[in-house]
């Protein structure tokens, strides 16, 4: 039985997916001010208010979804993609690539991510497509980690023998045979690393690194942050949108996890 | 022949660590040199600085020379404790941090101890009776706890406890017109560092809570438990003294492997609560464009990380013998 909270967070999941492609259709210009500057929600024509430049709250929110979604989901391929060409690479080669490549994965699960990243774009300069990559090429380890696992215990598993007797060559047999049994724990991680990508994004904008041109939510609870006493609601819609969000993505990687392992652990 | 086995996985660790820390340092070269533009502009930081300073630079790192040369310059400047000058703050970079450091210190510190001491108590409380009610609220914090930006969850202390209520200040380390003395001083420095604590402490308080929970429910069906039980042992002396020990190593180790967590959380924090500490001094350095002084607290967060990492490890082992 599914349980209810995960079809909640399906549904607000569902509900960002839709914002961030309508949003044009149902929210006003989320980069045009007005006259109206710091109105309070449930003012007639601003419902959740407006900024200190007289932007509208509702429609910063939902364009908002564009960035943390594209960095969240973006960010969790490329991590899943990299972490399972490490980790098949390491646990089906062992030897000295293994103990190579794990002392890599090792370098960077040590390395801070938030001030690294926070450093790297402060030196390359803000940008969408920056703050991909950076986030991408921290969110890999754990995926190789856990992928090396399952790949070396599964290198000299019956059926994979029976592949190789049977004349496969080794690429061939790491794709076909051995990495669609790891396929259900990188799918499960690469849930929870949009997850971890979303507030990671959301802690760059708020440090005012995010890209210069999108509204975005954390950039949006930067500015909130001199209106607090005055404009409440600036800081509280877009925090509460990264909540639910992230709530949304952790709930549904463990479900996931709950759902794929036999054994009903946790990670 | 049990302290000479520790003795061994302490040099083993520490063989491990070093190059760790060795590649963390190339590593931050490697950003300096790949950055668009003159490194040299990231060896002084975005500034108008005199050019006999700036070729100064230049002459010291070796940037005229090739590539390995800088690298060992670098690593070489970097292991004497140099790490530069920040021409923003008229000041050498490490002063600059250890100047900043007591601060950090006293928040992360505080939040650390408190989410360890609550989070292991409510993981064992909770692990008492599955599903009763305190587990399930337990459960629900872990969650919330793993969800909400800390920064935001800062914003809202503020904005609760500080707007709204009036009880707490929401800036700073101390009241602006200076530190009094003796306990009034201190009453006041603790009233300023409630809500940073506290916002801070949120995400670590859930994990601690999750992971002391399931350690402990995994230790509660052992054997020994039973036995303890059968032999009339008191439930505070089977919870604490027989089923917490147990739990302790996954619970120390996850303590520590997130320091590194802390310290960049401190880092959001600081700057939503105005602390004077080595997070505000980032975003600071950040809109100043002041590189050497973001480069130097990026090598000291990470020397930390592996720092903290290594005595976890030595921990863990000497907590737990059946670690290789």
């Amino acid at each position: 039985m599914i349980p209810i909270s995960v079809f909640i967070a399906g549904g607000w999941l569902t509900l960002t997916v839709l914002a961030a492609v309508f949003a044009p259709l149902v929210a006003m210009d989320p980069y045009a001010g007005g006259p109206d500057a710091l109105l309070p929600p449930l003012s007639p024509a601003h419902w959740l208010g407006t900024d200190d430049l007289g932007r509208d709250i509702f429609a910063e929110t939902l364009f908002g979804t564009r960035v943390s979604l594209t960095v969240g989901v973006t960010t969790a391929i490329a991590g899943a993609v990299i972490g399972v060409a490490v980790g098949a690479a390491a646990g089906w080669l062992g030897g000295v690539a293994d103990a190579a490549l794990m002392r890599l994965t090792e370098l960077f699960q040590t390395l801070p991510r938030f001030v690294l990243a926070l450093v790297t774009i402060a030196l390359f300069g803000p940008g969408l497509a920056k703050v991909i990559v950076v986030i991408g090429i921290l969110a890999w380890p754990q995926t190789a980690r856990v992928v090396r696992a399952s790949v070396a215990t599964l290198r000299s598993a019956p059926f994979v023998e029976a592949a190789r007797v049977g004349g496969m060559p080794g690429i061939a047999l790491v794709l076909s045979e051995i990495l669609p049994n790891v396929a259900a724990p990188v799918i499960v991680l690469a849930a929870l690393d949009v997850a971890t990508a979303i507030l990671l994004e959301a802690g760059l904008g708020f440090f005012g690194l995010g890209d210069p041109n999108l509204v975005s939510w954390g950039a949006m609870l930067n500015e909130a942050q001199q209106y607090l006493r005055t404009a409440w609601w600036m800081a509280v819609f877009p925090g509460i949108a990264i909540a639910a969000t992230v709530l949304a993505f952790n709930r549904l990687g463990d479900a996931l996890n709950a759902a794929t392992d036999p054994r009903g652990r946790g990670r | 022949m049990r302290a000479a086995a520790l003795g061994w996985f302490v040099l083993r660790r520490l063989l491990h660590a070093v190059p760790l820390l060795f590649c963390v340092v190339v590593l931050n070269y490697a950003l300096i040199a790949s950055t668009p533009g003159d490194p040299v502009t990231v060896l002084v930081g975005d500034f108008p600085a005199p050019a006999e300073y700036k070729t100064q630079v230049r002459h010291d790192y070796g940037l005229d020379q090739p590539i390995p040369v800088q690298v060992a310059r670098y690593v070489t400047r970097v292991l004497h404790g140099d790490l530069g000058y920040s021409f923003a703050n008229r000041q050498p970079v490490l002063s600059l941090i250890a100047g900043r450091l007591a601060a950090t210190l006293e928040l992360t510190a505080t939040a650390l101890g408190f989410s360890s001491l609550l989070g292991i108590a409510l993981g064992v409380l909770s692990a008492r009776r599955p599903d009763g009610v305190l587990d399930r609220a337990v459960r629900g914090l872990a969650t919330a706890g793993y969800a909400l930006p800390e920064f935001w969850v800062g914003q809202m202390l503020i904005l609760v406890f500080a707007i709204w209520l009036g009880w707490l200040p929401s800036q700073g380390a101390h009241a602006i017109r200076g530190v009094a003395p003796g306990w009034a001083g201190i009453a006041d420095g603790v009233r300023h560092l409630i809500l940073p604590a506290l916002a801070l402490s949120l995400r670590y308080l859930a994990l601690i809570a999750r992971i002391t929970r399931g350690a402990m429910l995994e230790v509660l069906g052992a054997d020994f438990i039973l036995a303890a039980r059968a032999r009339g042992a008191s439930e505070r002396a089977v919870l604490i003294g027989h089923a917490l020990r147990n739990a302790a190593a996954p619970v120390i180790t996850v303590i520590g492997f997130n320091l590194g967590f802390i310290l960049a959380g401190s880092a959001l924090i600081e700057t939503v609560f105005g602390w004077p500490g080595i997070g505000r001094l980032l975003f600071d350095s950040i809109g100043s464009r002041d590189y050497p002084t973001m480069m130097g607290i990026l090598l000291v967060v990470s020397a930390t990380v592996v720092a903290a990492n290594l005595a976890t490890d030595i921990l863990h082992r000497m907590l737990d013998p059946r670690v290789g």
